[in-house]
């Protein structure tokens, strides 16, 4: 069981800095993913809480105590990398007893252990087999045996799933956040797979080149990212970002005027954009759309199967829609968009922070006006 | 603008055989999908298509004509690799006119068509940076337009994007459709994603272990796969399947699952299982397809009760992972959706999106 805390921590390789003066408090039991692209600092950050690397500045705190200079085998951390090293002449059963064997536990508790560990990640069967003789997912179910069986106070898993095929990885998904909640210990994982980190986690930190841009639940993430960056790389496909200019408390675009309903702090900001998730995008092909649906034209149609994703031309500025099959429109024709009130947010086009939410209430009403192409 | 045919082809690599009778047509200016998982055969299919590879057995033509034996440089057929191949010494421009100025074309039409392509591709701005300069996407990006600007007669794509993050990819899907439009040249496009080909392709050819599964357009292969493979393959979450046996004697007619646990049928269902070859079936129904109901006592016909096993928020949308018997049945809801780990539910399957295959042979049912 253990707390974990980052104090500013900074880490340098020569003149690269990988992590900038890090915070971070991961508490007891949790299951707390670190996303980012590659380089973003994420696997160094695994590294100096293992202590696998030394901070150049700030502390690392387990339950509260500094262990910075603490020997990374005495931290009693387990950590789980994505190319898996299994002893290959010994069998599962071996390979999982080998770190109770090290530490000299007698024979027959070390049985008990691996058979409760072989029962909850379910290898039971494979327990007389060599590593060889296991597929992929096997593998890495044995080597998060090996790492479970002590009974760490910490995990650490860095990229665990990625050398996994899809389907697996998908059964792999379901299967570590089970595991983590049966056996309740904090768990830190790495990945630059952001499905990995909404299905799994209980909270996200996404790094971006050495820095924490936001720490949240999955559903704060998504519904109210912290900038730019974070509502890009969250959700697929990615959010759509419109250019408006601010008018006299109108947002001001080619093809539409919208009305702020709410006073909205924008500091000063003259470029505006309204940023809208594809999936919260309504398009109605003719004159069925309700009132204040924007005009727009067809551009491209990628059918995916249940659904379709649109890209949708609305006055010059292409917008992606994910709308349900069958969509009854062909390219080039018009139809008619409507943006989901709660889902539309205000970003700052210079500091790409954003600058209101429309979740708890609406920003915009989009105004009825023939002329900018909005259905009356 | 090329018909590309293949007849009956197959390729042997000593004992192993990569492609096994492989009849396929792709009409002139379409954009067909080669599918599947690695070591289907999508790419010696590919490489017998541009001439890298001879076929062991039967014949390709490109507008009726056998070009079984014309060499590869002759076939006019352009090329883009995963790994893109680009002269590092070189800036972009150079990169792009270098496939025109081996055919000696006057210089103001180099400079025209390298202008129009850089446009087409959003990299105008870097023609004159040096390859290294530049971004693992420009690149791609680059190599895309190397081969647009000798206008093939054929354009063959093997996973160019694989290599790419996933918001580029996504954005790359739509820039090679608007492409390809604009060009309007054949395009054979190969990949193991199925969103890359049911999102960009015409006809898409779903293979494995060498053989056609399926071909057909991004509807067919999504609403009616032929077979079991194709109705896993296609579509994310995966196809539910539920293995069974048609139980009809003593009693109300009903599924029994390999576990013993039973699914009720309406009418028209029955009546599909009453016409099956076997009672050995496999009930498939998407995750899309699935409602999830109050876990009251009242059984209905394709209603099954169920235990939620895991949740995965997706942001958009969110994944339940529900137990009926010893199965998984996954099912996709809104997010929000009251359905918590541990408690029981009851999923209702919806009647005109069953899907029915045949235990031994994996086909489809009507």
């Amino acid at each position: 069981m253990a707390r974990i805390q980052l104090c500013g921590i900074t880490k340098r390789f020569g003149p690269v800095t990988a992590v900038n003066n890090l915070d971070l408090d991961i508490e007891d039991g949790e299951f707390f993913t670190l996303l980012g692209p590659p380089g973003a600092g994420k696997t160094t950050t695994l590294r100096v809480i293992v202590g696998l690397e030394t901070p150049d500045a700030g502390d690392v705190l387990l339950d509260g105590e500094r262990v910075n200079d603490i020997y990374p085998g005495n931290r009693d951390i387990a950590m789980i990398f994505q190319n898996l090293a299994l002893y290959p002449d010994k069998t599962v059963f071996d390979n999982i007893a080998y770190p109770l064997r090290e530490r000299r536990v007698d024979k027959q508790s070390i049985r008990a252990q691996v058979q409760e560990v072989a029962r909850v990640l379910r290898i039971e069967p494979l327990l007389q087999r060599k590593p060889g003789q296991l597929s992929g997912g096997e593998r890495q179910r044995v080597a998060i045996g090996r790492a479970i069986v002590r009974r760490p106070r910490a995990y650490l898993m860095d990229e665990p799933l990625s050398a996994l095929d899809a389907l697996l990885r998908l059964e792999m998904r379901v299967e570590l956040k089970r595991l983590q909640r049966d056996l309740g210990q904090t768990l830190v994982y790495v990945t630059h797979d952001q499905i990995e980190a909404m299905s799994m986690s209980d909270r996200i930190g996404v790094l971006h080149r050495g820095t924490l841009l936001q720490v949240d639940t999955p559903e704060m993430v998504y519904n109210q990212p912290a900038n730019r960056f974070v509502a890009t790389v969250i959700g697929n496909p990615p959010t759509n970002f419109i250019p408006v200019r601010l008018e006299d408390g109108m947002l001001v675009h080619p093809g539409f005027r919208a009305a702020l309903t709410r006073p909205v702090e924008v500091g000063g900001a003259e470029r505006l954009e309204i940023a809208i998730r594809p999936e919260n995008i309504a398009v109605y092909p003719s004159a069925s759309a309700p009132a204040g649906a924007i005009r727009a034209e067809v551009f491209v149609i990628e059918p995916l199967g249940a659904e379709i994703v649109v890209d949708l031309d609305i006055a010059g500025t292409i917008v992606k829609a994910v709308v349900p099959a069958p969509f009854a429109a062909d390219v080039g024709q018009p139809v008619w968009v409507v943006f989901e009130a709660q889902a539309v947010n205000l970003l700052d086009s210079a500091t790409e922070r954003f600058v209101a939410y429309g979740l708890t209430e609406p920003l915009v009403s989009f105004v009825q006006n023939e002329e900018a192409g909005t259905m009356p | 603008m090329t018909h590309i045919r293949l007849e009956n082809v197959t390729k042997q690599f000593d004992k192993v055989t990569a492609v096994k009778n492989l009849s396929l047509e792709i009409p002139s200016g379409h954009f067909a999908a080669l599918l599947g998982p690695s070591g289907c055969g999508k790419s010696t299919t590919m490489n017998m298509i541009s001439g890298l590879e001879a076929p062991t057995a039967g014949s390709i033509y490109f507008d009726g004509d056998r070009i079984n034996n014309m060499p590869p440089g002759k076939r006019g057929v352009g090329f883009v690799f995963q790994n893109y191949a680009i002269f590092t010494h070189m800036n972009v421009f150079d990169n792009l006119a270098f496939g025109l100025r081996v055919r000696k074309l006057p210089r103001s039409q180099i400079e025209a068509d390298v202008r129009r392509i850089a446009q087409m591709l959003g990299i105008e701005s870097m023609l004159h940076m040096k390859a290294t300069q530049l971004s693992v996407n420009d690149l791609q990006k680059v190599a895309l337009g190397r081969t647009i600007v000798v206008r093939p007669r054929i354009f063959l794509l093997d996973e160019p994007f694989s290599n790419l993050d996933a918001a580029f990819r996504a954005y790359m899907r739509t820039e090679l459709k608007v492409i390809q439009r604009e060009i309007g040249q054949t395009m054979v496009y190969v990949t193991h994603d199925q969103i890359e080909a049911m999102s960009m392709a015409d006809h898409i050819a779903v293979m494995s272990a060498g053989e056609l599964q399926q071909y057909g357009s991004p509807d067919d292969v999504y609403l009616r796969p032929a077979n079991l493979f194709v109705a896993r393959f296609i579509g994310s979450p995966s196809m539910n399947f539920i293995r069974g046996r048609y139980v009809s004697d003593g009693g109300q007619p009903c599924l029994q699952s390999a576990d013993g646990a039973s699914i009720q049928l309406d009418n028209h269902l029955r009546q599909r299982l009453e016409r099956a070859p076997s009672p050995n079936v496999v009930l498939g129904i998407r995750p899309e397809h699935i409602d999830l109901a109050p876990a009251e006592a009242a059984p209905a016909p394709l209603k099954l009760p169920v235990k939620i096993y895991a949740t995965e928020p997706l942001g958009a949308k969110t994944v339940l992972h529900s137990q009926f018997g010893s199965q998984i049945v996954q099912v996709l809801v809104k997010p929000g959706t009251a359905a918590r780990v541990g408690q029981t539910h009851a999923i209702s399957l919806q009647p005109h999106r069953v899907y029915l295959f045949d235990a031994a042979t994996e086909k489809a049912l009507a």
